[in-house]
This record gives C-alpha cells, sequence and structure tokens, in this order.
C-alpha cells in the first residue's frame, strides 16, 4: 500500500516534470517561430543578400521616409555582421589574456586578504550593468581615441576618402572592442577563478614536488587542466559580446560601414554598427513594417550566429579534449 | 452736501460688507476635475449659491485657451469645439455664436476675474454636479467617454498622441484609441477618407486639404536648434548653410567663417521627431543628410556629442538648448522660446491634430485633452513648444 | 651510519599548524640508498614530517617549522630564499602522493614536462630516449607502449602510481618520498610498486610513509615509529619488529592502539 502511494505521488511528480518541459520547450519554439515569422517579410526578400550586402543605415532611412508601398523589403547587413564578429573577436583577443591573467594571480600569486577582496570587486563589476559601461566607454575611451589616434588632418581627409568616407569622432570600432573587452573581463576572470579553483590541489603538489616553478605549474598543468572550465567562460563570454546593444550602441559610431583593410590603422578608427546594436537603436523606426522585419532578421541572423558558435565552440573544444 | 457725502461713505462701507461677507463665505469649497482637485492659488468663492473660479484654471483643465479682451472687458475660451465669451458683469454670455443667460455673471475679485464654474463647464461639454457634504464641484469631462478613436500620422507628434491616449483611457476604461504613424500625409489622407478619426501633421495643411473640410487645430509647436560646441567661433549660419554642412557639400569648418577642421555631423535615428522636424524646415527634401552623420538616439547624447567635440555640429529640438553647447544665430535670429513664438525664428513648426469637419464627440475630448493642462504636459516632456 | 652515508639529517624540528603542535622534537638521520619507512596511527605527524622533508608543506597556510633540516649538508629552510634554490631542492627530490596524480594529458606528456622543465630542453629525440627508459624502469613501459598519446588518465590506479614514479625518474633526484603509496590500491598492484621500490633503493634515497606494517616489514630497511608528533623508535628493520625498546611500539606493533 505505501508503496502504491509513493509510486503514485513518484508519477505526478514525473508528469508535472514532464509538462514543465514540454511548456519551456514550447515556449522557446514560440520564440523562435515568432521572430521567424516577423522576420520572413524582409528574409525572403533580401535571401542570402540579408548578410552579404551593405548599405542597412541607408536602407532604413530610405524605407522610414518613402510613402508605404514604395518601401525597399531588401535590406543588406553585411556591416552589422561583419562588426558583431570583430568587435565580439577583438573584445575576446583583449579580455582572454587578461581576464586568464587576472584569475592567475588571485588565485595563485596573492595573498589571501588581497585575492578574496580582489575576487568580490571581480565579481562586482561582472555585476554592473553594460549601460555603465557604455557611459565610461563614451566618457573616458571615446575621447582617448579620438585625442591619441585622431589628427584633425586625418578627420578632413576621411570625409573625402575615395574607398569609403567616413566621420572619425572616436566613436569606433576600436572603442566597441575596448568596452566590450572591459565589459566581458571580469565574467572571464571570474569563471576563471572558478576554473582554476576546481583543479584538484594535488596536481599543484605534483608540479611544485618534481621542481617546477610555480609560474610554470600554472601555464604548464593548471590552466591546461582548467581547459573546459576556460572554454565555458570564453563561450558565456563571447555570447555576451555578440548580444551586447546598449554599451556598443553608445561608443561604436551606430553606422553600417564595413572596416576597409585598405585603410590600414585606421580599419580600427571606423565607426560600425553590429546586429543587436541595430536593433535598440533602429527600434524608434518600428513603426514601419519594413523596418520592424529588417530588424527582427537581424534578431534571427543573431541567434544563428550564437548558436554556431556555441556549437563550433563545442567542436573545437572536444577536439581539443581528444588531444 | 456733507449729509450725501457720509451717505455715499456708508453705503461704500456697507456694499464692501455684503461684497466680504459673501466672499467669505465660500472658505472651503472644493473643484474637482475628472476625479482630481483642481489646485488655485485663488479659492472659490460662492456667490448666489454659484461657485466662482478663476478662469484660467477651469477652462485650461478642459483644454481651453483662454484670453482677455480688456476693452470689451470678456474672457475668451476657444477649445476644439467651443468658443465661450463671457463679458464680466453681464449676465449674457456667447457659446458657439448663441447667446445665454447665467444667473451670476463673471466678476473682478482683487483684480482676478471670476467666472461661474457650473456655467463655464457645462458650456464647454462638461458634466457638473454639487455634493453639499463634501462642499465639492464635481465636473467630468475626460472620464467616462467610451466608444473607439483612430489616431493616426505624423511620427513627430505619434508619441505625444500614444501618451495623450494611455492616460485618456486611464481616465475613461470605457475609451479604446488606437494610435499609428506613417507621417502627415498619412494623416491627411486618412482623415479626409474617414479611416482616421484625427489625423496628425507636423506640417501646415494645404489650401485644397482645408477645402475639403479639414479643419486643423494647434495642438503645440516644434522648434529645432542647430549647436555646434561653445568653442567654436561660428556664431550664426543661414538655412542654406545649414543645408550644405548637413548634406555633405560643405564639409570644412573654414567654409563658413570657422577655422580650418573637419565638421563633424550628428544627426538622429531615423523615428526621431527632431530629426524629422530638421529634415522638414532645414532640408526640405532640396537634400539629404549625408549617411556619414553620426547618429544618436535622443536630444541629450547629440548633446553630449557637440559639448565634446570642437568641430562637432547637432541640432536639438529647442527645449533642450542649454549652456553646455552653443545655440546658432539663424537667418540672424537668436534661437529662443521667445523668438519661436514670435514667429521670427524660422525653425519653428506647428504641430496638428485634424479632423473632418469642426471636431465633436470623443475626437474633441481627445483633442481637449491634449490641449489640457495634462496633455501640455505630456507635449512638454517631448521636448516640443507647449500652447501656453 | 657513516657521516658520507646520511641523505637527510634533522635535528630538534619542531613544527605547527597555527597554534597546534604536529611535530615535537624529531631526530633523524636517514641513510643513503636505502628505504626508510615511517609508519604511526593516523595524524601522527609522519606525513607532515615527510612533506617538511620537500618543503612542499609550505603551501599549507600557518604551517611553522624550526630547528634544522640539511639534505647535502645544506639547510634547507634557512639557507634556501629564493624560489629558484627551492626548485633546486625539489628537483633533487621527487614525491610520489598517496592518490595516484598524474597530470590530465597524455602518458607521454606527464614524463615529457617535467624533464623538459628541469632540463630545458625540447629535443624531441632526448625526451623519447628519457621518456621510453623512466617507463622501463617502473615496468609500465610494456603496458602502454602503444598508447604513449593516451590520456594518463584512463590507466588503472597502480598503472598511474607507477606512471608518477616514473615522472619523479624523469627529473633524476637523489631522494623520493613516497605518502602511502599504495594505500589506494589493489594488491597486486601493491606487490609490483613494493618490488619496484626494491629496485630503486640500488639507485636512490628511498622514504616511505605507510599504514602498512607487513608492507614496512618487506620493504624497509629502516623503520621510525611517529606517535603524536613524536619520533618514539628508530632503528634497523629487523631490530625495530623484532626487539622494539619503547613500550609504546610495543602495543602498536601488537594491534594494541
Amino acid at each position: 500500500m505505501k508503496s502504491n502511494k509513493r509510486m503514485v505521488k513518484d508519477n505526478i511528480f514525473k508528469h508535472i516534470l514532464l509538462v514543465s518541459a514540454v511548456l519551456g520547450g514550447l515556449m522557446i519554439a514560440f520564440i523562435f517561430v515568432f521572430i521567424f515569422i516577423k522576420a520572413w517579410g524582409v528574409l525572403s526578400v533580401s535571401g542570402l543578400g540579408f548578410i552579404t550586402e551593405t548599405g542597412f543605415s541607408e536602407q532604413i532611412r530610405d524605407s522610414y521616409y518613402l510613402a508605404a508601398g514604395e518601401q525597399t523589403w531588401f535590406f543588406g547587413t553585411k556591416g552589422l555582421f561583419i562588426a558583431t564578429l570583430l568587435t565580439t573577436a577583438g573584445a575576446l583577443l583583449l579580455a582572454v589574456p587578461l581576464g586568464i591573467g587576472t584569475a592567475v594571480i588571485v588565485c595563485e600569486f596573492s595573498h589571501r586578504a588581497i585575492a578574496r577582496m580582489l575576487s568580490s570587486v571581480i565579481r562586482l563589476l561582472a555585476s554592473i550593468p553594460s549601460i555603465i559601461y557604455g557611459l565610461i566607454g563614451l566618457m573616458v575611451v571615446v575621447p582617448y581615441i579620438k585625442d591619441s589616434f585622431i589628427s584633425p588632418e586625418l578627420q578632413i581627409q576621411y570625409l573625402y576618402d575615395p574607398i569609403m568616407r567616413m566621420q572619425l569622432s572616436g566613436k569606433s570600432l576600436l572603442a566597441g572592442i575596448i568596452v566590450l573587452g572591459i565589459m566581458i573581463m571580469p565574467i572571464l576572470t571570474a569563471l576563471t577563478v572558478d576554473a582554476i579553483k576546481a583543479v584538484p590541489k594535488s596536481y599543484k603538489e605534483a608540479g611544485l614536488g618534481l621542481g617546477i616553478s610555480h609560474w610554470r605549474v600554472v601555464t604548464k598543468i593548471l590552466l591546461p587542466a582548467a581547459k573546459s572550465g576556460l572554454f565555458a567562460g570564453i563561450i558565456l563570454a563571447a555570447g555576451r559580446g555578440i548580444g551586447e546593444a546598449i554599451a556598443l550602441s553608445m561608443v561604436s559610431g551606430g553606422i553600417s560601414n564595413v572596416p576597409q583593410v585598405a585603410h590600414g590603422g585606421v580599419f580600427f578608427l571606423t565607426p560600425v554598427l553590429t546586429l543587436a546594436s541595430a536593433i535598440v537603436n533602429k527600434s524608434e523606426a518600428m513603426s514601419v513594417a519594413a523596418i520592424e522585419s529588417a530588424l527582427f532578421s537581424c534578431g534571427v541572423v543573431l541567434i544563428l550566429t550564437s548558436m554556431l558558435f556555441s556549437l563550433s565552440t563545442r567542436l573545437v573544444e572536444r577536439a581539443v579534449k581528444m588531444k | 452736501m456733507k449729509d450725501l457725502k457720509t451717505k455715499v461713505i456708508v453705503l461704500t462701507m456697507m456694499l464692501c460688507f455684503v461684497l466680504v461677507g459673501t466672499a467669505s463665505a465660500a472658505e472651503g469649497i472644493k473643484v474637482n476635475v475628472d476625479g482630481s482637485a483642481l489646485n488655485m492659488d485663488v479659492a472659490p468663492v460662492m456667490q448666489e449659491g454659484r461657485v466662482l473660479v478663476p478662469f484660467r484654471f477651469i477652462a485650461e483643465n478642459l483644454g481651453g485657451i483662454v484670453s482677455w479682451d480688456a476693452g470689451s472687458q470678456t474672457v475668451k475660451i476657444v477649445t476644439a469645439d467651443k468658443n465661450v465669451s463671457l463679458p464680466v458683469g453681464q449676465t449674457t454670455a456667447t457659446v458657439n455664436g448663441t447667446a445665454q443667460t447665467l444667473d451670476v455673471p463673471a466678476t473682478v475679485v482683487d483684480g482676478r476675474t471670476l467666472v461661474p464654474v457650473r456655467f463655464v463647464a457645462e458650456s464647454l461639454g462638461a458634466d457638473v454636479s454639487w455634493d453639499d457634504a463634501t462642499q465639492t464641484v464635481n465636473v467630468k469631462y475626460f472620464s467616462g467617454i467610451t466608444g473607439t478613436l483612430k489616431v493616426g500620422g505624423s511620427t513627430t507628434v505619434l508619441p505625444v498622441a500614444q501618451a495623450s491616449a494611455d492616460a485618456l483611457m486611464k481616465l475613461s476604461p470605457g475609451l479604446s484609441v488606437t494610435v499609428t504613424g506613417g507621417g502627415s500625409g498619412v494623416g491627411t489622407s486618412g482623415a479626409k477618407d474617414g479611416t482616421l478619426n484625427i489625423g496628425m501633421q507636423s506640417s501646415d495643411l494645404k489650401q485644397e486639404d482645408k477645402a475639403a473640410g479639414l479643419v486643423p487645430v494647434s495642438v503645440g509647436r516644434d522648434a529645432i536648434v542647430v549647436i555646434v560646441n561653445k568653442a567654436n567661433t561660428v556664431e550664426a549660419l543661414t538655412r542654406e548653410q545649414i543645408k550644405k554642412i548637413f548634406s555633405g557639400e560643405i564639409k570644412n569648418w573654414q567654409d563658413v567663417g570657422g577655422k580650418n577642421a573637419a565638421i563633424v555631423l550628428h544627426t538622429r535615428e531615423a523615428g526621431s521627431g527632431t530629426l524629422d522636424g530638421f529634415n522638414s524646415l532645414i532640408m526640405k527634401k532640396e537634400a539629404e543628410i549625408d549617411a556619414i552623420a553620426e547618429p544618436h538616439a535622443s536630444n541629450p547624447l547629440v548633446k553630449q556629442a557637440v559639448a565634446n567635440d570642437e568641430n562637432a555640429i547637432g541640432f536639438l529640438s529647442l527645449g533642450h538648448l542649454d549652456t553646455s553647447v552653443k545655440g546658432i544665430v539663424a537667418e540672424g535670429v537668436v534661437a529662443s522660446e521667445a523668438n519661436a513664438a514670435t514667429g521670427q525664428y524660422p525653425f519653428v513648426r506647428n504641430l496638428w491634430l485634424s479632423t473632418k469637419g469642426t471636431p465633436s464627440g470623443q475626437a474633441a475630448k481627445f483633442i481637449n485633452f491634449v490641449r489640457s493642462v495634462k496633455g501640455q504636459q505630456i507635449l512638454a516632456s517631448e521636448d516640443f513648444i507647449p500652447l501656453r | 651510519m657513516t657521516l658520507s652515508n646520511i641523505s637527510i639529517a634533522v635535528k630538534n624540528v619542531d613544527s605547527w599548524y597555527g597554534e597546534k603542535q604536529v611535530l615535537k622534537n624529531i631526530n633523524m638521520e636517514i641513510e643513503k640508498k636505502s628505504i626508510t619507512a615511517l609508519i604511526g596511527p593516523s595524524a601522527c605527524g609522519k606525513t607532515t614530517f615527510l612533506k617538511s622533508l620537500n618543503r612542499i608543506n609550505d603551501l599549507v597556510k600557518g604551517f611553522k617549522i624550526s630547528g634544522i633540516i640539511s639534505v647535502g649538508g645544506q639547510d634547507i629552510y634557512k639557507d634556501i630564499k629564493k624560489a629558484s634554490d627551492l626548485m633546486f631542492l625539489r628537483q633533487k627530490m621527487g614525491m610520489v602522493f598517496q592518490i595516484p596524480n598524474p597530470f590530465p594529458m597524455s602518458i607521454y606528456k606527464n614524463l615529457a614536462l617535467p624533464f623538459s622543465e628541469k632540463n630545458n630542453l625540447s629535443s624531441r629525440k632526448r625526451i623519447d630516449e628519457v621518456v621510453v627508459k623512466c617507463l622501463k624502469d617502473v615496468h609500465l613501459y610494456d603496458e602502454v607502449k602503444e598508447r604513449l598519446d593516451a590520456s594518463a588518465l584512463d590507466l588503472s590506479g597502480g598503472q598511474q602510481q607507477r606512471l608518477c614514479i616514473a615522472r619523479c625518474l624523469t627529473i633524476t633526484p637523489e631522494i623520493i618520498l613516497f605518502d602511502e603509496p599504495c594505500s589506494s590500491l589493489d594488491p597486486i598492484s601493491t606487490l609490483k610498486i613494493e618490488d619496484l621500490l626494491r629496485e630503486l633503493k640500488e639507485q636512490y634515497t628511498l622514504v616511505i610513509v605507510t599504514h602498512n606494517l607487513e608492507q614496512a616489514k618487506r620493504i624497509a630497511d629502516r623503520v621510525g615509529f611517529f606517535y603524536q608528533g613524536e619520533l618514539i623508535e628508530y632503528s634497523a628493520k629487523d631490530k625495530f619488529f623484532t626487539r622494539p625498546r619503547h613500550e609504546l611500539t610495543q602495543k602498536y606493533l601488537a594491534g594494541k592502539f
């Protein structure tokens, strides 16, 4: 009798779990379908051109000011796509060494009290909303870039540039990379600290016992042992980078340019617009159906990009593990 | 002679007592408009069983624009659907051209013109009731409206209309207002063909549209000021120069009297009412803003960007101008609210709500709400210049 | 024991974890190329003592020590100030832990890493030689030669422990410290390790902490008995097991603890 009762209880519980899992799945599916339906108007017209063609800023403007019926449903977000990849990749290049370095110092090379203080500061930094980083970027990073890299002559020169005219105001790919890098560094550091702490102490003892220097123990044994934790941190940080909208829209310039390699170092001074920022920046114009659909299409590309990214990193991770 | 003098003095004194007596009897009387108390700097007074209040307060809360004709000693109140003239001291008033009789005339007390609240409110279309227990006059105008209302057109006016609709629907849960964009043209054609009850326009109606029966009612004004960094030596520009600067034709400050430096353009994201205003008042479809101009999401962000870059130029709604940047003297006129009000300043446009025929019913109430104290606060918060 | 025969000399060593004293006035000389077994009940200080010999206890917060431990004539606490000297000391003293702790990398890399770190070498050929030799020395080579690139964590416990010993051999130490190396292994693996230890003492000085009296009996040359932080008795194996002098040792050997 008793066991029967318990079985009924278990069954009910199982069913509740099942229902909530199905509901959760349905909700996600619904969101996907909703976004895709909204995006279809533009995606069906633009096709692959949506990510291989340029001119997003102008297309938004034209759609907004043309009368209904004359609006284009063709949008090209190549610039946005490239800017999204560049800012995220650049931010990772900046944040990964800094974040891991900080984590190593916190875990291995600082006095306990200092380590604890650093740890809590890092966790605090990781919880600061991105708009604050955007503000700091706007007040500190952008003026710094303008003062250090942009001369009045360069500004004038690029107003006439034959390849791609642009205003060099300091709001740029570089500013985006720096702000995003600073923003994701604490997350990366916090996750790396956790990963390093999760490495069994015996590895460190063994390494030191073999007369290997502390630094070499860290770089040769602890960090490789913490590899999968590091990967998880990098994926999470990259995900935040790809999806970051507010901070980037404040410092990156807001124009759908494709940075030109032919410009040399000015490549990094190009004002850019990322996919996520575009959704925020252009949302005021969403009353126009074509623009609404275009912004949802940006959302689709954004989702696909992050999915592709996490998938590929998982593959890389597996390959690394195999070794 | 002496007798007469004494009589006059006594009579005058008596009169004063009577007046003071009747006026002070009104202590503690309250006036509620749509459930919220009217805060007036002069307390309501009771005369011959009628409550009198300063005309400005009651009229403006119901969306009326008031004026005082000193010559004929007449109070004039204009709303979207009513036109009330109230001569002081007379029991005859005019409502939409028809003469009406009052029990108690408008009166001047301590230099303030008081009007009978019931007569004015009812003339403007409100319901008035008296709660003896709480000594309160309840005026009902924007509450209890039912039905549906379609408003559409100018995206500049849209945020004001939307916020007003939200506030009005809160007062009248039975009312459903939908607000859509599409531009002033859509507002005009929609109001003409009846698909919209109210059209929104940020440009003046054409004569032919007025001839087709559209009646525009002004709800506020939009003024644009072009701004530069305080360190910039350029003080004044013509519309033509501003247009050429923003279209990218003029690229260097030295071409408009400044130093040899690149002009850095700051504009707004598509969908901004301020950008609409700039385009219609300055670019005028003769040229487009250069695509390399840096777009911003709000007036403060443009201001911040211009304040931090010596070579920057941007534009704001006039209400946002402050000392962190320099407002450009346009066509020889300093950008100020005063100059905008007189019409001297060139970059000003009216914002309109228009209906087919004189507004009536819910449409009139909606327009009056936008023109009321509350509606005008909303309008000001969207960076436009209010009517009063 | 002649002076030239002494590998480690310990004089008047006391040590503490925070306020708690864990070693009390330890005096001991450890003979070269022999197996010295340290026995005693749990928490008697034998492991602390072992880990003091290569200063791996420095990692423990609140650890303090006084007295002299000299290795090759050098007082390892007072004479060693620089991190590089400490590294050098540890390179002279390999250590094998209670739970096998191969690095989470391939079998090959487990051996190549300490070797190339010590010798600052990257010549693949030289490393290959050393890896093969050390694996052969611990009789692991035949078992793993087909899969040197496989993860060391895939080996059995006994194989992992032998790999850890081989890892020590790559840095050609003079002394190898064993902290209960067989406590987590099955009997057959244990016997293999014991055989190995007997071979290794031809070349190395071995100090082994063990819980297992039988093991000490089988492999040790000298035995030290720790009790409550004190070295109660320290003598040659035969004497220790047949004629223990101290009452506590007798009780311990009789299993009366």
